[in-house]
């Protein structure tokens, strides 16, 4: 991974960015590895706290097996999962094999868009997720 | 309507009157509805066979959302699946979890709405069957 093509990395950098800025509520959005290894991140200038910033590797493990897990419900491939807190909400979308995690506040978060985004951000990590396939398959041969 | 009169009136649940509550929750694309408990086992469901596979699946993704580091933990209130061909919405009543599943054309909106709406009917009489 280290030498990931940079190219991807920033434009997936400046995506996650924008993302932050325009859609009210959330905090942070990050792109990761299904075992939580964080490839690019983007924190809300307002929620700098450490809490925030130090988004747990497990939320990532969490998602990539309720994601396998969802996918048996016989409705096709899972392609997100939304979890309401009390104080905030998580938003887990797949581009296979990455997972895009964002963190919202429960109280302003527009979920709906959050939700209806989501092709744009297949759309943004699609480079980015053929990358690291074409790498495994490398990997494999 | 009937069928709510009788489950607040009485004292003790009768558990067949569940599914048809539930039942009352499967239109506008809602393809089944269950109450299960919260180690997979189905207490109630209204809909097609999707029922069984679907609650051993959410009790655990659940549980482990629920437990997630960072973001309040056992503060989790509802759970939204957006699947290729469908939506599922699982929310919490009283100790157990509430079930909405949906076709593509169920808005979540309305999967949520629905469930709320069957979690408030069913919060006092599922009180009774947790004692």
């Amino acid at each position: 991974r280290s030498d990931m093509d940079s190219h991807h990395n920033s434009e997936v950098g400046t995506f996650l960015s924008s993302l932050v800025q325009r859609v009210s509520g959330v905090q942070a959005a990050l792109v990761s590895d299904r075992d939580g290894v964080v490839l690019a991140k983007a924190v809300h200038p307002d929620h700098t706290s450490s809490h925030i910033i130090n988004v747990d590797d497990s939320l990532a493990t969490t998602f990539a097996i309720a994601t396998d897990q969802a996918s048996k419900f016989t409705q096709g491939k899972n392609k997100s999962v939304t979890a309401f807190y009390q104080d905030r909400v998580l938003v887990h979308i797949s581009v296979s094999p990455l997972v895009v995690t964002i963190i919202a506040s429960a109280a302003s978060a527009n979920v709906g868009l959050l939700l209806a985004l989501a092709p744009e951000v297949n759309t943004a990590l699609a480079g980015l997720a053929k990358e690291l396939n074409d790498q495994e398959d490398r990997v494999h041969l | 309507p009937p069928i709510f009169a009788c489950v607040h009136s009485t004292s003790m649940l009768k558990a067949k009157v569940l599914p048809q509550i539930l039942e009352q929750a499967n239109t506008n694309g809602v393809s089944c509805s269950m109450i299960l408990q919260q180690d997979g086992s189905l207490l109630a469901f209204a809909g097609n066979s999707l029922a069984k596979t679907v609650a051993a699946i959410v009790a655990n993704v659940w549980t482990s959302y629920n437990t997630a580091v960072g973001m309040g933990e056992h503060s989790l209130e509802y759970l939204l699946f957006d699947n290729a061909e469908g939506r599922v919405v699982v929310t919490k009543a009283s100790k157990m979890l509430l079930c909405v599943c949906g076709d593509d054309k169920a808005e979540f909106g309305m999967l949520k709405a629905k469930a709320a709406v069957l979690r408030d009917y069913l919060e006092e009489p599922l009180k009774l069957l947790s004692k």
